[in-house]
């Protein structure tokens, strides 16, 4: 009876991790490669932390809702686990939408907890607002971006559609920082240049499609 | 029979008070929900011991209520600017902390935008608490007087920053002053002297538009021709909107317990009444970015000055000030914590 079991469990393991559907992975990478925290990459630059929120993930197939989770996640380079929205095993999708940070009525709530809570580093205490991204690290000089900032004119909340077949999400650090970097490495507070990371992000990420 | 009327009256009244609305009807409606009723009484008694609890501060210096006293309407009298950890000396006067549920923004420039959030900006500044979140709720966790506390006014002794924060709203939402001699005036239990009633329509005339009546704030961004202070360089709401138009402009202070809260202004830089006054009505002001409402001239003699100097004293609500519920909860935090 046991052994029966075990097979089946082996069988459903099986099948949820080739049709990887058991949860979405958001997936920093660097130079197309995962990436990794505090290593020197070869144009000397390195990402001491990366932290940011997704929310209202939507998994659709032809348009037609299949999944939804309306939370927020808060997301930490350095625990993988953070970086998996869970899901039902067996759903078919070919679009993903989600955002990036926190909407303008959730950031007037007050204060909220679990990954809300403002002791994860991720809300201005000076200034109400969280910090939908946040990026430190070096790269000749040290740079520091806290992207945040929920209304007009600084609204750096951003809505994402992709188009889905596997269960990841990529988010090319490089790429992000190759552009950011001549501009500006220090960006702190609500600003013209947050809402230039704030599109830059939202266009950034892809999938395999 | 009669007991029995007597009774059921009694029980009426009973009810009735239950549902009192915790602020006199000429009051806006709040931006909060007030609910002072037995129910929430642990909560703001928790609300009232983090208040005047040094806990908060990094080294266990400094609370709430160093800044925010209740003698001087919870603002800090005698000084210009907030006083911090380790001696530091802020930018800014600390506001007077009352009727804060009819605030939309809190702190001069607005930065916070709920009264929740609002501690977080103390607490965590290098100087004025210069303590972390985690930390504090570290401490709050291992202290013998904060799990029973937490355990009476939410159920369980789960301590977290969610519920540290709308504890201190709570009790700061209690915070209503509305016994003055104008609202004795206004609900016809008393009379305004000669003087007062001349000050009062000087008021109406000149003042009415921005410290509007009955909260005597319009709760808007000012630029009241003060000019830019030399030293600390502050912009006021610029900093938080990053518009030029906002430039040293900050939120509109009520004038309610004003006798108790000088000195005045952002930066405290008057102590007198007579010196806010001399302000307004004088032509030395920074005219670049200032209001509407103090591009014109304002002419007042020397015995409007007075008059509208005692009107603004009727705005002194006393009871307020002496109430013992607002007081230093003696109770419990003189209580001996580690025996």
């Amino acid at each position: 009876m046991t052994r029966y079991f075990t097979v089946i469990l082996g069988l459903n393991l099986f099948y949820c991790s080739i049709l990887g559907q058991s949860h979405i992975k958001f997936e920093p990478t660097y130079e197309s490669k995962p990436l990794i925290l505090d290593s020197t990459y070869s144009d000397q630059t390195k990402i001491t932390s990366l932290r940011f929120y997704i929310g209202h993930v939507k998994l659709l197939k032809d348009s037609k809702i299949m999944f939804e989770q309306p939370s927020y996640q808060l997301m930490y380079a350095e625990f993988p686990e953070t970086l998996e929205i869970q899901t039902p095993p067996n759903i078919s999708y070919n679009e993903i939408s989600f955002s990036l940070g926190i909407d303008s009525a959730t950031n007037h709530q007050g204060a909220l907890t679990g990954d809300l809570d403002p002791q994860h580093g991720m809300y201005w205490t000076w200034q109400s607002g969280y910090i939908n991204f946040k990026i430190e690290g070096e790269s000749n000089q040290p740079f520091t971006y806290h992207i945040g900032g929920y209304h007009k004119p600084f609204n750096t909340y951003r809505k994402v559609t992709l188009p889905l077949s596997s269960n990841k999400v990529y988010l090319p650090i490089n790429a992000i920082l190759q552009e950011m970097l001549p501009i500006e490495s220090k960006i702190m507070s609500p600003s013209k240049v947050a809402m230039k990371f704030a599109d830059l992000l939202s266009e950034s990420f892809f999938t395999d499609l | 029979m009669k007991n029995g009327i007597i009774i059921s009256l009694t029980l009426l009244c009973l009810a009735a008070s239950n549902i009192t609305i915790p602020y006199p009807n000429y009051f806006p409606k709040p931006n909060y929900e007030l609910d002072f009723s037995s129910k929430t009484y642990d909560l703001t008694q928790l609300g009232r011991v983090l208040f005047y609890d040094p806990i908060l501060s990094a080294d266990n210096t400094i609370s709430c209520a160093s800044c925010h006293s209740p003698y001087n309407s919870f603002a800090h009298t005698d000084h210009a600017v907030s006083h911090g950890i380790h001696d530091s000396i802020g930018k800014r006067n600390a506001p007077a902390l009352i009727n804060l549920a009819w605030q939309k923004e809190l702190m001069w420039d607005g930065a916070s935008n709920h009264l929740d959030v609002q501690a977080l900006a103390p607490i965590t500044h290098p100087g004025e608490m210069a303590e972390s979140i985690e930390h504090v709720i570290n401490k709050l966790q291992n202290n013998k007087l904060y799990p029973p506390l937490f355990k009476k006014a939410y159920g369980d002794m789960l301590i977290n920053s969610q519920r540290m924060l709308k504890a201190l709203t709570q009790f700061q939402l209690t915070l209503i002053s509305d016994n003055s001699k104008y609202d004795k005036v206004r609900r016809s239990e008393d009379t305004f002297s000669i003087q007062e009633n001349k000050g009062y329509g000087l008021f109406l005339t000149h003042c009415n538009s921005c410290h509007t009546e009955p909260l005597f704030t319009n709760h808007k961004y000012k630029n009241n021709g003060l000019g830019i202070d030399s030293q600390s360089l502050d912009l006021g709401r610029f900093n938080i909107t990053k518009i030029p138009y906002d430039s040293v402009k900050f939120k509109v202070p009520t004038l309610r317990n004003i006798g108790y809260t000088y000195p005045y202004m952002h930066d405290g830089r008057f102590k007198k009444l007579s010196s806010v006054i001399n302000h307004y009505i004088s032509d030395n002001k920074e005219y670049k970015y200032i209001s509407k409402e103090l591009e014109h001239k304002i002419s007042l003699s020397s015995n409007d000055k007075s008059d509208l100097i005692s009107f603004l004293l009727t705005l002194n609500d006393r009871d307020f000030i002496f109430n013992p519920k607002n007081k230093f909860p003696r109770k419990i935090l003189l209580q001996p914590k580690d025996i």
